[in-house]
């Protein structure tokens, strides 16, 4: 039997019974349905990741003390260094202590990020994302911003005084100035406070943890990787991208969790359409009888039916592909707003961009049209096989 | 051309039923010469819807052999088998058995489609023979909306399709009344007078006796006349 036999023929089998293809179609094209827009959800929540770590923390470039060095010496110099390379849109030093906060009972450890103001402005976004009153100024003296986590925890508002612990000896008042939320966790349970103090409490002077550094072209990160590092030794230079490697991880064990998800949607869609092909055979065995009785081979009647279960995964892939697409266009221009390890009252909401990406609909087509091929396939087989004489006075 | 265009020696076909056995047919032998009109008749139960399906090659037989055109075809393979139908045989049921889902014109077309014949030949031909069965203004009705008889002619129609080199027709008005089914009787009879057709008809009505050429008489899985 030729292609065009075997179309004509598929093609009149499956508009016989409108319920029965609707249901195929609904069960094969829901896995592609759902799996699209929760990947392009998943990529959108990875890239907001990215680009809040980069923009709120570590810039394009950030550099480090070089390995068995605990700081940065010569601070400034290196700073100035790094200015001079031209295409620098800032240039943050910061010190980072580990301390105690305390208020009225309450004692909880943060990690402190002594930073220049407006260095650190210019460097970051950190100002966009204060919730209440407002970031650090320059010549600011015991004077703190907190994290919305932490903040929450002492239960502090801006204005309101607190205790920082550095060690078991230093015990210094500072008034909270402002409080910001980022999305990030590890941030969101710090603070910040001036460079110059923070030095000088722990005699550290002209030291840094790191400085992070934005360019006015993101896009030459490596670039000015290779030339900080040539031009300032003891020094670890790395990228944005390095430092955001973890939501890479983030994302890849997320995607070992998504493709069990997309397993089991598609198994499942796979049974129903396994199941839902057999029945449909079954009310078939006197057409496939009739059909043998004038000249089909059993070859032509396996190749019909896979060929019918071929259609059923293209159409059914194709609407799944028509109405997850949708779903994911929303909600990209609608983004899900979530608020990311931040808490009532200091909570600033995130919105997570849907990204929706041709390649998102690779896996999900590729997977509905194998699932309903090998699910129609034993059926297909076992109608290959019918007895002409049994079939044809089959009721 | 072959003077016998089938051949079928010592048929037998034993059908079982659980523990029962059924013999249905105990070594039939008979001739078809190219061109013929041949009637097997006999009562219900006689086993000659069993012949039909074992001369047509939708069963196969517990003993014996059947040849077409000089040739063994009980060893050939099933696909060549299926072939054989396709292009040497037409099979007409009692019951119509066509494809519901499918209009007069193409049910007649299929043979032909599944042949490998262009589409455009095949819905010529077939409304050539849907007009020769008198159909004409039934093209595009689905078997539903035609009447037993028409479902007959329709069925008729789709068996001449390849221009088979025997027609076999299991109880062809067994389920029409009888003004329909003499005019399927007239349609065989001039199937065969002017077309010279070869056919085969297995019923258990006196009345196809005095169309054919020849009769047979089964009785009981036995030729008896």
């Amino acid at each position: 039997m030729n292609l065009r036999t075997l179309l004509f023929l598929a093609g009149k089998d499956l508009f016989k019974d409108l319920q029965v293809l609707v249901l195929v179609l609904l069960a094969v094209g829901s896995g592609a349905l759902a799996i699209i827009p929760l990947n392009g959800l998943m990529e959108g929540f990875a890239d907001n990741m990215s680009a809040t770590t980069v923009d709120v923390s570590v810039g394009h470039v950030i550099v480090s003390p070089a390995e068995n060095e605990p700081y940065i010496k010569q601070a400034q110099e290196v700073k100035k260094e790094i200015e001079e390379l031209g295409g620098i849109a800032g240039v943050s030093v910061r010190l980072m202590g580990r301390a105690t906060a305390t208020k009225e009972g309450k004692t909880e450890p943060l990690v402190l990020r002594g930073v220049e103001p407006q260095d650190e402005t210019r460097t970051t976004t950190i100002t966009h994302h204060m919730v209440k009153g407002q970031f650090l100024e320059e010549n600011d003296r015991n004077v703190i911003v907190l994290g919305s986590t932490l903040a929450q925890k002492l239960n502090v508002e801006p204005g309101e005084p607190l205790f920082i612990l550095f060690g078991d000896e230093v015990r210094l008042r500072f008034t909270v100035k402002g409080i910001y939320s980022t999305g990030l966790r590890d941030l969101d349970s710090g603070g910040y406070v001036s460079l110059k103090q923070l030095q000088g409490i722990l005699d550290l002077p002209n030291r840094a943890s790191e400085i992070a550094v934005r360019l006015t072209d993101e896009k030459r990160s490596e670039d000015y990787q290779r030339r900080i590092g040539s031009d300032v030794s003891d020094i670890t230079v790395e990228t944005w991208r390095d430092r955001v490697a973890f939501i890479g991880s983030l994302r890849r064990n997320l995607g070992i969790i998504q493709t069990m998800a997309v397993m089991l949607s598609l198994i499942a869609a796979g049974i129903a359409t396994s199941v839902l092909m057999y029945t449909n055979i079954q009310h078939k065995v006197r057409s496939i009888g009739i059909l043998k009785a004038i000249g089909a081979k059993n070859r032509d009647i396996l190749i019909l039916y896979v060929l019918e279960g071929l259609i059923l995964g293209v159409a059914g892939a194709a609407i799944g592909n028509i109405l997850g697409s949708a779903i994911c266009l929303y909600l990209s221009a609608n983004p899900i707003q979530v608020t990311l390890g931040a808490s009532e009252g200091t909570a600033t909401l995130t919105s997570v961009s849907t990204i929706f990406a041709w390649n998102l609909l690779i896996a999900p087509t590729i997977s509905a049209i194998l699932i309903t091929l090998l699910a129609s396939f034993y059926p297909a087989w076992q109608a290959a096989r019918i007895n002409i004489i049994e079939a044809i006075w089959h009721e | 051309m072959n003077e016998n265009l089938l051949q079928a020696e010592d048929l037998t076909k034993i059908y079982h039923r659980g523990r029962t056995q059924v013999v249905a047919l105990r070594g039939v032998s008979l001739e078809v010469k190219t061109g013929e009109f041949l009637c097997v008749m006999g009562p219900p139960g006689a086993g000659k819807s069993t012949l039909m399906h074992l001369l047509g090659l939708l069963d196969v037989p517990t003993a014996g052999r059947i040849a077409m055109n000089g040739q063994d075809v009980l060893h050939q393979s099933q696909t060549k088998q299926a072939d054989l139908r396709l292009r040497t045989v037409g099979f007409v049921f009692q019951s119509f058995n066509l494809l519901r889902e499918l209009t007069a014109l193409e049910n007649v077309m299929l043979p032909m489609l599944i042949l490998g014949h262009p589409a455009e030949q095949s819905r010529k031909r077939a409304e050539h023979l849907l007009e020769m069965v008198g159909l004409t203004e039934r093209l595009q009705h689905h078997p539903g909306e035609l009447s037993g008889g028409q479902q007959q002619r329709v069925a008729v129609a789709r068996a001449l399709a390849n221009e088979p080199d025997l027609v076999l027709a299991d109880e062809p008005t067994g389920r029409l009344d009888s003004k329909t089914g003499a005019t399927i009787r007239e349609l065989f009879r001039n199937l065969n007078r002017e077309h010279h057709q070869t056919l085969v008809i297995v019923s258990h009505e006196k009345e196809w006796a005095g169309l054919t050429q020849r009769v047979i008489r089964l009785r009981d899985g036995r030729i008896v006349g």
